[in-house]
């Protein structure tokens, strides 16, 4: 049996309030409230609880740890991730897959951590007026969560998917490097997209939060934040629902937090979404703006031996080659990685139906995958997209792909056919809706440029969702200050993902780790050591 | 979610888009478990889509099918979908990916596909 250390410090007391069950509403009083257990909440309730403050944590999914972790894609998708990894923007141009669950993104991402890229951090502070760097210098802090969540390079030589990046790559001139991961004694099985059952990946669910729990935390689950109220320039309360059983629609239990501090943690899409239902200040109209995903498209190969791409860890080879080819504002860039290759998944990604569906799912054993991450923000002609509500309060984000993305979108798939026909493969087929696997590169090649790059068409994806609530000196362009605190009101912080004031360029965790440490351990000094109860 | 209507729409054109025999009830199944695990708002689109499918006047004008569904052949079935998928109306082929991805994903999360795919599952551990 594996343990479950979860599982057990709940027996032994944790206090973890699953909302669903509650015999009526609630009243809570804490120094801090976090709305979100992610990437960026769960850094910050650690941080928070160690310095000696009461800290409340409000998540809408689910808890659900290693002993609940099968490694079934049709139980995973539905439990822990927002809209049973199907959620889309608002054309259903682009599916996100976004965690929602205790942990959030990190109970189901794939483990790649990287610091921000130098090139963005400099992007922000010139046009953003970001302090990131000199004594507010983010490095110390990527430092030291590297160390918290055991972040090095991926050391077991890389799965037949990945060596295929890179072998395919070299042969081509691309350069690839090694992923590093936050695993601790990684068994290399493959599923951590359905939630880690060996709890070696280094999530929030296993790390932070648990030594928050530890210093007296208490989370609770399945509560949905509705809105803040607001007076003059404070934070009062915050208004949460419970939900009901099937932890989707609303129940009818209301809790009421009341803390000294309040903190969103929600990602790009839930924390403006928050913002946006309780009508705080937002004079010059930012909230929920500038959303960043960094669309990916993908290309499916067919090689002559077996790839198992289902089967260890997921991510371990990358090239940044195409981010670092052009200006950072000029021509879009791309990321290059591959993904895990599950039956479910795969079958939704992969195009066209009937026998010619059938016969490439047949061969999943042989199929390896490519994607590429479009690097959007860094040009007037990449705006992002808007976080919106829909009549019932739950967000919808419009992200338009515009012909700057697609003229990268399509650059991309002549690369990954590029890399994977030096690789070996039998055939090629870039994901669209007009392609057939292709036998040869000439081939390929002269299909990519002739597809209309549409959406549902062109297949896009996304799983980093960045941006909605951007940073910076400048009230007039930004919702919250370089430390996360928002202009209009001074008992509010946005330690998340959302606070990018573009994209990234990079997988996010570990830029939102970095950021949410050094914000938080700045506004834990700032509250000092006193302690209400709670 | 679904009713007997539903189902027997589902149960046509499942086949189809799987391209595999044999695969009916445990699809329809795995779309009434599916569909419930989505948002109140994305289950009033697919009611919305299933309302087209169902009432002969759209099903004959906007999906092309002229029999009712258990009469529909499939290369019928295969003609709408394809109309659907290359339609230059964005909510069509945007419906298309809705059933590509509700038929798709029943199917393929279940454990008898597995086999012919050559997928032997998660590994056993603990």
């Amino acid at each position: 049996m594996i343990h479950d250390p979860f599982a057990e410090g709940v027996k032994r007391g944790w206090r973890v309030t699953d909302a669903s069950r509650l015999p009526g509403d609630m009243q809570i009083e804490t120094d801090i409230v976090i709305v979100g257990t992610g990437a960026g909440g769960g850094t910050a309730a650690e941080i928070f609880a160690n310095a000696g403050l009461h800290v409340v944590l409000i998540e809408e999914g689910p808890l659900r740890t290693s002993s609940d972790f099968h490694m079934f894609e049709r139980e995973a998708y539905p439990q822990l991730y927002q809209e049973s990894a199907a959620r889309k923007t608002k054309d259903k141009g682009i599916t996100i897959l976004q965690g929602r669950a205790v942990g959030g993104s990190t109970t189901v991402n794939w483990t790649a951590s990287f610091r921000t890229p130098p090139e963005t951090l400099a992007y922000w502070r010139e046009h953003f007026g970001v302090k990131v760097s000199g004594e507010d210098d983010l490095t110390p802090w990527f430092a030291m969560m590297e160390r918290r969540l055991n972040i090095q390079p991926w050391e077991e030589p890389p799965n037949e998917n990945n060596r295929a990046l890179r072998d395919g790559a070299a042969r081509v001139g691309i350069p690839t490097k090694v992923i590093p991961r936050n695993v601790k004694g990684c068994w290399d099985l493959g599923y951590c997209g359905m939630g880690c059952p060996t709890n070696a990946k280094q999530s929030m669910l296993v790390t932070t939060i648990p030594a928050a729990l530890a210093h007296g935390a208490h989370l609770l689950t399945r509560a949905r934040a509705e809105r803040f109220a607001f007076a003059g320039s404070k934070v009062t309360a915050l208004q949460c629902r419970a939900l009901a059983a099937d932890g989707i629609t609303p129940g009818a239990q209301t809790i009421t937090v009341r803390a000294r501090q309040y903190v969103l943690a929600s990602g790009a899409i839930g924390s403006p979404a928050v913002l946006l239902r309780s009508g705080l200040p937002d004079p010059y109209n930012l909230v929920g703006k500038r959303t960043f995903l960094h669309p990916v498209v993908a290309s499916v190969a067919l090689m002559p031996q077996s790839v198992n791409a289902f089967s260890g860890a997921p991510q371990s080879i990358y090239s940044d080659h195409f981010l670092h080819t052009q200006p950072l504002d000029g021509p879009i860039g791309y990321k290059l990685e591959v993904p895990p290759v599950h039956p479910l998944l795969a079958s939704n990604v992969v195009t066209g139906f009937g026998e010619a569906h059938a016969r490439l799912m047949a061969d999943i054993g042989k199929v390896q995958v490519i994607i590429a991450l479009l690097r959007d923000g860094f040009n007037p002609q990449s705006p992002g997209g808007a976080v919106e509500l829909n009549g019932d309060g739950t967000p919808l984000l419009d992200y338009p792909m515009t012909g700057y993305l697609w003229d990268g979108a399509r650059r991309a798939l002549h690369t990954m056919a590029r890399i994977q026909f030096a690789a070996g493969a039998k055939s090629v087929l870039p994901l669209h809706e007009d392609a057939v696997p292709y036998a040869s590169p000439a081939q390929a090649h002269a299909a990519i440029d002739r597809f209309p790059m549409q959406i549902l068409r062109t297949r896009v994806v996304s799983a980093h969702v960045m941006g909605g609530c951007a940073m910076g000196e400048d009230p007039k362009t930004s919702v919250v200050d370089s430390y996360g605190s928002h202009h209009h009101a001074g008992n509010l912080s946005v330690l998340d993902g959302s606070v990018f004031p573009t994209s990234l360029g990079t997988n996010p965790q570990l830029s939102i780790y970095g950021l949410a440490a050094r914000n938080a351990t700045r506004l834990a000094r700032q509250l000092g050591n006193s302690r209400t109860h709670g | 979610m679904l009713d007997d209507e539903d189902r027997v729409i589902v149960a046509a054109i499942a086949p189809v888009m799987l391209g595999i025999k044999g695969t009916v009830p445990q699809v329809v199944r795995g779309l009434d478990v599916a569909i419930a695990g989505l948002p109140l708002e994305v289950r009033a689109q697919i009611r919305q889509l299933f309302g087209i499918l169902r009432f002969a006047p759209t099903r004959m004008v906007v999906a092309g099918i002229w029999h009712p569904w258990h009469a529909a052949s499939q290369v019928e079935i295969a003609r709408f979908l394809s109309s659907w998928r290359y339609s230059p109306v964005t909510k069509l082929r945007s419906a298309y990916d809705a059933l590509h991805q509700l038929i798709m994903a029943s199917w393929y999360g279940n454990a008898v596909a597995w086999p012919a795919i050559g997928y032997a599952g998660p590994p056993r551990i603990g």
